[in-house]
Protein backbone atom coordinates (compact mmCIF):
# COMPACT_ATOMS: atom_id res chain seq x y z
CA UNK A 1 0.00 0.00 0.00
CA UNK A 2 2.76 2.16 0.64
CA UNK A 3 3.38 2.42 -3.31
CA UNK A 4 -0.46 2.91 -4.08
CA UNK A 5 0.33 5.80 -1.52
CA UNK A 6 3.29 7.11 -3.16
CA UNK A 7 1.97 7.32 -6.32
CA UNK A 8 -0.99 9.00 -5.12
CA UNK A 9 0.74 12.13 -3.42
CA UNK A 10 2.65 11.79 -7.06
CA UNK A 11 -0.61 12.50 -8.58
CA UNK A 12 -1.49 15.03 -6.21
CA UNK A 13 1.70 17.17 -6.52
CA UNK A 14 1.10 17.05 -10.27
CA UNK A 15 -2.32 18.45 -10.34
CA UNK A 16 -0.71 21.30 -8.86
CA UNK A 17 1.59 21.33 -12.09
CA UNK A 18 -1.24 20.75 -14.54
CA UNK A 19 -2.67 24.18 -12.96
CA UNK A 20 -0.08 26.94 -14.23
CA UNK A 21 0.40 25.16 -17.74
CA UNK A 22 -1.08 25.67 -21.22
CA UNK A 23 -3.72 23.27 -22.99
CA UNK A 24 -1.60 20.89 -24.50
CA UNK A 25 0.85 20.45 -22.18
CA UNK A 26 -1.80 20.04 -19.44
CA UNK A 27 -3.84 17.66 -21.83
CA UNK A 28 -0.28 15.52 -21.90
CA UNK A 29 -0.13 15.39 -18.30
CA UNK A 30 -3.65 14.67 -17.60
CA UNK A 31 -3.44 11.83 -20.01
CA UNK A 32 -0.59 10.71 -17.97
CA UNK A 33 -2.38 11.12 -15.02
CA UNK A 34 -5.68 8.61 -16.06
CA UNK A 35 -2.43 5.98 -16.91
CA UNK A 36 -1.00 5.84 -13.70
CA UNK A 37 -4.63 6.04 -11.83
CA UNK A 38 -5.43 2.91 -14.24
CA UNK A 39 -2.43 1.42 -12.80
CA UNK A 40 -2.57 1.95 -9.53
CA UNK A 41 -6.22 0.11 -10.00
CA UNK A 42 -4.20 -2.99 -12.08
CA UNK A 43 -1.87 -3.29 -8.99
CA UNK A 44 -4.73 -3.36 -6.49
CA UNK A 45 -6.91 -5.74 -8.47
CA UNK A 46 -3.86 -7.90 -8.87
CA UNK A 47 -2.86 -7.68 -5.08
CA UNK A 48 -6.35 -8.48 -4.77
CA UNK A 49 -6.97 -11.63 -6.83
CA UNK A 50 -3.61 -12.97 -5.18
CA UNK A 51 -4.85 -12.21 -1.61
CA UNK A 52 -7.85 -14.09 -2.58
CA UNK A 53 -6.53 -17.41 -4.48
CA UNK A 54 -4.12 -17.73 -1.74
CA UNK A 55 -6.87 -17.67 0.77
CA UNK A 56 -9.41 -19.54 -1.14
CA UNK A 57 -6.76 -22.62 -2.17
CA UNK A 58 -5.59 -22.60 1.88
CA UNK A 59 -9.61 -22.85 2.87
CA UNK A 60 -10.00 -25.48 -0.06
CA UNK A 61 -7.26 -27.77 1.50
CA UNK A 62 -8.79 -28.00 4.88
CA UNK A 63 -12.52 -29.71 3.60
CA UNK A 64 -10.15 -31.57 1.41
CA UNK A 65 -8.10 -32.98 3.75
CA UNK A 66 -10.81 -34.56 5.69
CA UNK A 67 -12.87 -35.97 2.16
CA UNK A 68 -9.03 -37.66 1.67
CA UNK A 69 -8.73 -39.11 5.21
CA UNK A 70 -12.66 -40.21 5.71
CA UNK A 71 -12.05 -42.40 2.01
CA UNK A 72 -8.74 -43.42 2.68
CA UNK A 73 -10.09 -44.81 6.32
CA UNK A 74 -13.26 -46.21 4.37
CA UNK A 75 -10.76 -47.68 2.05
CA UNK A 76 -8.77 -49.28 4.46
CA UNK A 77 -11.56 -51.47 6.03
CA UNK A 78 -11.15 -48.81 9.32
CA UNK A 79 -15.04 -48.38 9.57
CA UNK A 80 -15.67 -52.04 8.15
CA UNK A 81 -15.09 -53.43 5.20
CA UNK A 82 -16.70 -52.59 1.95
CA UNK A 83 -17.87 -54.59 -0.53
CA UNK A 84 -15.91 -54.77 -4.16
CA UNK A 85 -18.31 -51.94 -5.28
CA UNK A 86 -18.74 -49.62 -2.39
CA UNK A 87 -14.70 -50.05 -2.90
CA UNK A 88 -14.76 -48.93 -6.78
CA UNK A 89 -17.12 -46.05 -5.94
CA UNK A 90 -14.88 -44.81 -2.85
CA UNK A 91 -11.86 -45.07 -4.79
CA UNK A 92 -12.64 -43.03 -7.52
CA UNK A 93 -13.95 -40.41 -4.95
CA UNK A 94 -10.79 -40.28 -3.14
CA UNK A 95 -8.81 -40.07 -6.74
CA UNK A 96 -11.07 -37.06 -7.62
CA UNK A 97 -10.06 -36.02 -4.16
CA UNK A 98 -6.62 -36.75 -4.56
CA UNK A 99 -6.80 -34.82 -7.93
CA UNK A 100 -8.16 -31.87 -6.64
CA UNK A 101 -5.94 -31.51 -3.84
CA UNK A 102 -2.95 -31.51 -6.62
CA UNK A 103 -4.62 -28.45 -8.72
CA UNK A 104 -4.89 -26.72 -5.46
CA UNK A 105 -1.15 -27.25 -4.40
CA UNK A 106 -0.43 -26.41 -8.19
CA UNK A 107 -2.12 -23.05 -8.08
CA UNK A 108 -0.61 -22.00 -4.97
CA UNK A 109 2.68 -22.77 -6.16
CA UNK A 110 1.73 -20.72 -9.45
CA UNK A 111 0.56 -18.02 -7.49
CA UNK A 112 3.70 -18.09 -5.28
CA UNK A 113 5.85 -17.84 -8.08
CA UNK A 114 4.48 -15.42 -10.07
CA UNK A 115 3.75 -12.90 -6.64
CA UNK A 116 8.47 -14.05 -5.92
CA UNK A 117 6.72 -12.62 -2.44
CA UNK A 118 9.27 -15.11 -0.89
CA UNK A 119 12.28 -15.42 -1.85
CA UNK A 120 14.11 -18.54 -0.49
CA UNK A 121 17.69 -18.95 0.65
CA UNK A 122 20.15 -20.49 -1.47
CA UNK A 123 22.56 -22.63 -0.18
CA UNK A 124 25.19 -25.30 -1.62
CA UNK A 125 23.15 -28.78 -2.00
CA UNK A 126 24.53 -31.77 -4.02
CA UNK A 127 22.04 -32.52 -6.98
CA UNK A 128 23.32 -36.01 -7.28
CA UNK A 129 21.72 -36.52 -3.30
CA UNK A 130 18.41 -34.62 -4.53
CA UNK A 131 18.16 -36.39 -7.98
CA UNK A 132 18.72 -39.80 -6.03
CA UNK A 133 16.34 -38.97 -3.23
CA UNK A 134 13.76 -37.82 -5.92
CA UNK A 135 14.25 -41.37 -8.05
CA UNK A 136 13.35 -42.91 -4.90
CA UNK A 137 10.20 -41.11 -4.40
CA UNK A 138 8.89 -43.01 -7.66
CA UNK A 139 9.79 -46.62 -7.32
CA UNK A 140 6.29 -47.74 -6.78
CA UNK A 141 5.03 -45.76 -9.64
CA UNK A 142 7.44 -47.30 -11.99
CA UNK A 143 6.98 -50.73 -11.12
CA UNK A 144 2.39 -49.77 -11.14
CA UNK A 145 3.63 -48.72 -14.67
CA UNK A 146 6.47 -51.59 -15.40
CA UNK A 147 8.84 -48.46 -16.47
CA UNK A 148 12.40 -48.89 -15.34
CA UNK A 149 14.23 -46.28 -14.03
CA UNK A 150 18.11 -45.75 -14.54
CA UNK A 151 19.95 -43.13 -12.66
CA UNK A 152 23.24 -42.73 -13.28
CA UNK A 153 24.99 -40.12 -11.13
CA UNK A 154 28.11 -38.05 -11.71
CA UNK A 155 31.05 -39.45 -9.66
CA UNK A 156 32.24 -36.38 -7.82
CA UNK A 157 29.56 -33.84 -5.81
CA UNK A 158 27.38 -31.70 -8.02
CA UNK A 159 27.25 -28.77 -6.08
CA UNK A 160 24.80 -25.95 -6.91
CA UNK A 161 23.94 -23.17 -5.19
CA UNK A 162 19.87 -23.14 -4.72
CA UNK A 163 17.00 -24.33 -2.47
CA UNK A 164 16.98 -27.53 -2.17
CA UNK A 165 12.73 -27.76 -2.23
CA UNK A 166 12.38 -25.54 -5.22
CA UNK A 167 15.30 -27.97 -6.83
CA UNK A 168 13.54 -31.41 -6.00
CA UNK A 169 9.72 -29.88 -7.22
CA UNK A 170 11.73 -29.36 -10.22
CA UNK A 171 13.55 -32.96 -10.64
CA UNK A 172 9.94 -34.15 -8.90
CA UNK A 173 7.60 -32.65 -11.62
CA UNK A 174 10.30 -33.91 -14.58
CA UNK A 175 10.30 -37.28 -13.38
CA UNK A 176 7.06 -38.01 -12.76
CA UNK A 177 6.08 -36.79 -16.45
CA UNK A 178 8.52 -39.15 -17.88
CA UNK A 179 7.28 -42.17 -15.97
CA UNK A 180 3.60 -41.07 -16.84
CA UNK A 181 4.06 -40.70 -20.04
CA UNK A 182 6.38 -44.12 -20.97
CA UNK A 183 4.57 -47.37 -21.96
CA UNK A 184 4.95 -50.01 -19.91
CA UNK A 185 8.37 -52.07 -20.87
CA UNK A 186 10.10 -48.56 -21.40
CA UNK A 187 12.81 -47.29 -19.84
CA UNK A 188 13.64 -43.37 -17.83
CA UNK A 189 17.06 -42.62 -17.71
CA UNK A 190 18.01 -39.76 -15.23
CA UNK A 191 22.08 -38.84 -15.21
CA UNK A 192 23.56 -36.14 -13.57
CA UNK A 193 26.89 -34.83 -14.92
CA UNK A 194 29.21 -32.32 -14.48
CA UNK A 195 30.40 -30.05 -16.99
CA UNK A 196 33.18 -27.20 -17.05
CA UNK A 197 31.07 -24.81 -15.05
CA UNK A 198 27.89 -26.51 -15.39
CA UNK A 199 25.44 -28.90 -13.77
CA UNK A 200 23.37 -31.00 -16.01
CA UNK A 201 20.72 -33.03 -15.35
CA UNK A 202 18.82 -35.29 -18.29
CA UNK A 203 15.74 -36.92 -18.17
CA UNK A 204 15.68 -39.32 -20.47
CA UNK A 205 12.18 -41.31 -22.19
CA UNK A 206 11.21 -43.86 -24.38
CA UNK A 207 7.85 -42.36 -24.31
CA UNK A 208 4.84 -40.91 -26.24
CA UNK A 209 7.02 -37.47 -27.34
CA UNK A 210 5.62 -34.31 -28.05
CA UNK A 211 3.96 -33.50 -31.39
CA UNK A 212 5.89 -30.95 -33.36
CA UNK A 213 2.95 -28.33 -33.27
CA UNK A 214 3.15 -28.73 -29.45
CA UNK A 215 6.59 -27.81 -29.05
CA UNK A 216 6.40 -23.94 -28.43
CA UNK A 217 3.83 -24.51 -25.88
CA UNK A 218 4.95 -27.01 -23.71
CA UNK A 219 5.94 -24.43 -20.64
CA UNK A 220 2.51 -22.36 -20.91
CA UNK A 221 -0.29 -22.52 -17.83
CA UNK A 222 -2.84 -25.25 -18.66
CA UNK A 223 -1.08 -26.08 -22.13
CA UNK A 224 -1.48 -30.08 -22.93
CA UNK A 225 -0.62 -31.76 -25.58
CA UNK A 226 -3.63 -34.14 -27.24
CA UNK A 227 -1.21 -37.52 -27.03
CA UNK A 228 -0.56 -36.39 -23.36
CA UNK A 229 -4.66 -36.11 -22.53
CA UNK A 230 -5.02 -39.56 -23.87
CA UNK A 231 -2.65 -41.18 -21.80
CA UNK A 232 -3.13 -39.19 -18.23
CA UNK A 233 -6.96 -37.54 -18.87
CA UNK A 234 -6.03 -35.96 -14.98
CA UNK A 235 -3.22 -33.62 -15.67
CA UNK A 236 -3.97 -29.72 -15.73
CA UNK A 237 -0.73 -28.39 -17.83
CA UNK A 238 0.50 -26.97 -14.81
CA UNK A 239 3.75 -29.06 -13.85
CA UNK A 240 6.18 -27.68 -17.08
CA UNK A 241 4.99 -23.88 -16.38
CA UNK A 242 5.95 -24.38 -12.64
CA UNK A 243 9.38 -26.14 -13.73
CA UNK A 244 10.70 -23.04 -16.10
CA UNK A 245 9.45 -20.78 -13.44
CA UNK A 246 11.75 -22.12 -10.85
CA UNK A 247 14.47 -22.34 -13.23
CA UNK A 248 14.14 -18.91 -14.43
CA UNK A 249 13.81 -17.71 -10.43
CA UNK A 250 17.12 -20.11 -9.78
CA UNK A 251 19.33 -18.96 -12.95
CA UNK A 252 19.15 -21.77 -14.51
CA UNK A 253 17.97 -23.40 -17.81
CA UNK A 254 15.28 -26.34 -18.82
CA UNK A 255 15.10 -27.23 -22.37
CA UNK A 256 14.22 -30.14 -23.99
CA UNK A 257 14.49 -32.62 -27.47
CA UNK A 258 11.61 -34.47 -28.47
CA UNK A 259 10.11 -36.94 -31.19
CA UNK A 260 6.66 -38.05 -31.27
CA UNK A 261 6.33 -41.52 -30.65
CA UNK A 262 9.76 -42.05 -29.56
CA UNK A 263 10.31 -40.01 -26.63
CA UNK A 264 11.77 -37.05 -24.96
CA UNK A 265 14.22 -36.05 -23.12
CA UNK A 266 14.85 -32.91 -20.38
CA UNK A 267 18.07 -31.04 -19.79
CA UNK A 268 18.51 -29.53 -16.57
CA UNK A 269 21.65 -26.89 -16.73
CA UNK A 270 22.28 -25.13 -12.80
CA UNK A 271 25.79 -23.02 -12.56
CA UNK A 272 28.42 -25.55 -10.68
CA UNK A 273 29.08 -24.16 -6.98
CA UNK A 274 32.47 -24.81 -6.11
CA UNK A 275 32.50 -24.49 -2.06
CA UNK A 276 31.43 -27.44 -0.30
CA UNK A 277 28.10 -28.76 0.81
CA UNK B 1 13.47 -55.43 20.81
CA UNK B 2 9.70 -55.44 20.50
CA UNK B 3 7.62 -52.73 18.46
CA UNK B 4 6.94 -49.32 19.47
CA UNK B 5 3.03 -48.69 20.10
CA UNK B 6 1.12 -46.25 20.27
CA UNK B 7 -1.40 -48.09 22.92
CA UNK B 8 -2.27 -45.67 26.08
CA UNK B 9 -0.36 -43.03 24.54
CA UNK B 10 -2.16 -39.27 25.15
CA UNK B 11 -2.27 -37.26 22.36
CA UNK B 12 -3.98 -33.46 22.32
CA UNK B 13 -5.35 -32.58 19.10
CA UNK B 14 -5.76 -28.71 18.65
CA UNK B 15 -8.09 -28.41 15.77
CA UNK B 16 -10.67 -26.24 15.14
CA UNK B 17 -12.41 -28.44 11.84
CA UNK B 18 -14.67 -30.39 14.27
CA UNK B 19 -14.90 -33.07 11.20
CA UNK B 20 -11.28 -33.19 9.97
CA UNK B 21 -11.13 -33.84 13.94
CA UNK B 22 -13.46 -36.80 14.10
CA UNK B 23 -11.43 -38.28 11.29
CA UNK B 24 -8.39 -37.79 13.40
CA UNK B 25 -9.82 -39.08 16.70
CA UNK B 26 -11.08 -42.38 14.67
CA UNK B 27 -8.30 -42.95 13.09
CA UNK B 28 -5.84 -42.64 16.33
CA UNK B 29 -7.90 -44.36 18.63
CA UNK B 30 -8.13 -47.12 16.69
CA UNK B 31 -3.84 -47.34 17.30
CA UNK B 32 -5.23 -47.21 21.34
CA UNK B 33 -4.32 -43.29 21.56
CA UNK B 34 -6.02 -41.99 24.24
CA UNK B 35 -6.98 -38.45 22.44
CA UNK B 36 -8.19 -35.31 23.86
CA UNK B 37 -9.38 -32.69 21.40
CA UNK B 38 -9.96 -28.72 22.05
CA UNK B 39 -10.90 -26.43 19.30
CA UNK B 40 -9.48 -23.07 20.50
CA UNK B 41 -5.84 -22.35 21.84
CA UNK B 42 -7.04 -21.10 25.04
CA UNK B 43 -8.31 -24.61 26.59
CA UNK B 44 -5.78 -26.60 24.72
CA UNK B 45 -2.77 -24.41 26.49
CA UNK B 46 -4.07 -24.23 30.17
CA UNK B 47 -5.05 -28.39 29.54
CA UNK B 48 -0.95 -28.97 28.62
CA UNK B 49 -0.09 -26.53 31.43
CA UNK B 50 -2.22 -28.91 34.10
CA UNK B 51 -0.60 -31.99 32.30
CA UNK B 52 1.59 -33.26 29.65
CA UNK B 53 0.24 -35.06 27.15
CA UNK B 54 2.84 -37.79 25.07
CA UNK B 55 2.32 -35.44 22.09
CA UNK B 56 0.41 -32.52 20.70
CA UNK B 57 -1.17 -32.06 17.10
CA UNK B 58 -1.44 -28.47 16.76
CA UNK B 59 -3.30 -26.66 14.00
CA UNK B 60 -1.86 -23.07 13.42
CA UNK B 61 -4.54 -21.07 12.69
CA UNK B 62 -6.86 -21.69 15.63
CA UNK B 63 -10.07 -19.36 16.59
CA UNK B 64 -8.38 -17.43 20.32
CA UNK B 65 -4.64 -18.25 20.95
CA UNK B 66 -3.28 -19.58 17.57
CA UNK B 67 -1.09 -22.25 17.53
CA UNK B 68 1.94 -19.83 16.79
CA UNK B 69 1.03 -18.48 20.61
CA UNK B 70 0.80 -21.81 21.84
CA UNK B 71 4.29 -22.55 20.53
CA UNK B 72 5.91 -18.91 22.18
CA UNK B 73 4.53 -19.68 25.45
CA UNK B 74 5.59 -23.42 25.16
CA UNK B 75 9.38 -22.49 23.83
CA UNK B 76 9.20 -19.57 26.98
CA UNK B 77 7.90 -22.28 29.47
CA UNK B 78 10.50 -24.49 28.47
CA UNK B 79 8.15 -26.69 27.91
CA UNK B 80 8.72 -27.69 24.18
CA UNK B 81 11.73 -29.81 24.88
CA UNK B 82 9.59 -32.61 26.78
CA UNK B 83 6.78 -32.22 24.62
CA UNK B 84 6.62 -33.46 21.24
CA UNK B 85 4.71 -31.42 18.54
CA UNK B 86 3.69 -32.02 14.97
CA UNK B 87 2.00 -28.91 13.47
CA UNK B 88 -0.72 -29.57 10.97
CA UNK B 89 -1.62 -26.80 8.76
CA UNK B 90 -3.08 -26.25 5.68
CA UNK B 91 -0.93 -23.49 5.06
CA UNK B 92 2.45 -24.85 3.70
CA UNK B 93 3.87 -21.53 2.90
CA UNK B 94 7.56 -21.70 3.65
CA UNK B 95 7.22 -18.55 5.92
CA UNK B 96 4.90 -19.86 8.36
CA UNK B 97 7.51 -23.59 7.83
CA UNK B 98 10.22 -21.41 8.79
CA UNK B 99 8.77 -19.26 11.76
CA UNK B 100 7.67 -22.53 13.69
CA UNK B 101 10.53 -24.42 12.84
CA UNK B 102 12.49 -22.02 15.14
CA UNK B 103 9.69 -22.92 18.35
CA UNK B 104 11.42 -26.65 18.34
CA UNK B 105 8.57 -28.77 16.90
CA UNK B 106 9.57 -32.30 15.72
CA UNK B 107 7.49 -31.96 12.09
CA UNK B 108 5.06 -29.64 9.78
CA UNK B 109 1.93 -31.55 8.06
CA UNK B 110 0.34 -30.37 5.19
CA UNK B 111 -2.78 -32.15 5.94
CA UNK B 112 -3.89 -31.99 2.51
CA UNK B 113 -1.00 -33.69 0.82
CA UNK B 114 -1.09 -36.86 3.60
CA UNK B 115 -2.98 -40.17 3.85
CA UNK B 116 -3.92 -40.68 7.36
CA UNK B 117 -1.48 -43.97 8.00
CA UNK B 118 1.62 -41.71 6.87
CA UNK B 119 0.60 -39.00 9.88
CA UNK B 120 0.41 -42.15 12.03
CA UNK B 121 3.66 -42.70 10.78
CA UNK B 122 4.79 -39.36 12.03
CA UNK B 123 3.29 -39.43 15.12
CA UNK B 124 5.03 -42.97 15.97
CA UNK B 125 8.45 -41.64 14.80
CA UNK B 126 8.23 -38.44 16.72
CA UNK B 127 7.26 -40.79 19.84
CA UNK B 128 9.60 -43.25 19.38
CA UNK B 129 12.58 -40.67 19.00
CA UNK B 130 11.46 -38.98 22.00
CA UNK B 131 11.07 -42.74 24.12
CA UNK B 132 14.67 -43.66 22.91
CA UNK B 133 16.09 -40.59 23.80
CA UNK B 134 14.97 -40.75 27.25
CA UNK B 135 15.85 -44.13 27.90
Amino acid sequence: MDRVKELENEIYRLNAIVDSMDKSARLLVQRDLQLRRANIKLETLDTQKSEFISIAAHQIRTPLSALRWSQQMLLDGDLGELNPRQRDVVSLAQQSTVRLVKLVNNLLEVEHLELQTELKPALPININVLVKESCDEFINKATEHNVRVLVDLAPTPAIVLADASSVKDVLVNIIDNAIKYTLAGGTVTVRVKVVDESVIVTVEDTGIGIPIAHEDKIFKRFSRAENAKKVDADGYGLGLYIVSKIMDSLGGTVRFESREGLGSTFTLTFKHHTGSV
Amino acid sequence: MHEFTLTNKTIYLAEDDTFLASVIIQKLEMQGVIVAHFVNGEECLASIEKTLPDLLLLDIHLPGLTGYQILDVLASKQITPQLPVIVISNSGQSIEIERIQKLGIRDYIIKANFAPDEVIAKIVEALSTTTNNLT
